[in-house]
């Protein structure tokens, strides 16, 4: 689990050490944010646990980096870096961690449209290479 | 019109089709020998988007800070011990 978040982090953020902040962030974040929920969730089984606590860190762990990245200074020498933040984690999601569509517009908590289009345009965009220009 | 089948030979390569008209589309494109060489090309054009994304791991030194960190938040704020719970979610990392 620890490595998807990471990667994500990463797509968001690319800087080893902006992500791994961002990961303990998101996951710090969540513990002291749904404590309350965390401690009613012993009956569970392991699958379903897994599944909620990914499933919502990765929500924390997105909005948190969509606000970091805004004061976040890189070089964008990658086509990907070039892609809008919201792209990029979509095409991680999707062709890195082979969620389907449906389980994006979960996991980032997007409409089925944004997933579509983010798939859509970013495999365009990257393989065109006609990044140049987006807004982050 | 053009346009519009190129719009449902992404969606098909993207999976982001119905699941019904996917398997109707897929009927299709054993039957149409043309259409099945245009999404081996999209497929193709798919993949690359995978060599296209920078990879990172997770390295052993960053796993440990991680692990430890969150094992100290859990400390801080996780004051009821559930035997085993955090070992659940995470595999292997335990309290």
């Amino acid at each position: 689990m620890l490595d998807q978040f990471y990667l994500l982090a990463f797509a968001l953020l690319p800087d080893e050490l902006e992500a791994e902040q961002l990961v303990i962030d998101s996951i710090s974040g969540f513990i002291v944010k749904e404590r309350k929920w965390l401690m009613k969730l012993e009956d569970e089984e392991d699958v379903v646990l897994r599944r909620q606590f990914f499933q919502k860190i990765v929500l924390h762990l997105y909005g948190l980096g969509q606000k970091r990245v805004v004061h976040f200074k890189f070089e964008k020498t990658r086509a990907f870096h070039q892609l809008p933040v919201k792209t990029r984690a979509i095409l991680t999601l999707r062709y890195q961690m082979n969620y389907s569509p449906v389980q994006i517009e979960d996991l980032l908590g997007i409409a089925r449209w944004e997933v579509v289009e983010g798939i859509h345009n970013g495999r365009f965009m990257l393989t065109s290479e006609q990044v140049l220009g987006a807004n982050l | 019109m053009i346009q519009r089948e190129n719009q449902i030979l992404s969606a098909y390569i993207d999976g982001t089709l119905p699941p019904e008209s996917q398997e109707e589309f897929d009927q299709i494109i054993r039957s149409n020998p043309k259409l099945m060489a245009e999404v081996e090309g999209k497929r193709t054009q798919a993949n690359q988007v995978k060599t296209l994304i920078p990879k990172t791991n997770l390295s052993k030194d960053v796993r440990e800070n991680l692990e430890r960190e969150i094992k100290n938040t859990l400390d801080q704020f996780i004051i009821e011990e559930k035997e085993g719970f955090w070992q659940r979610v995470f595999g292997k990392f335990s309290r």
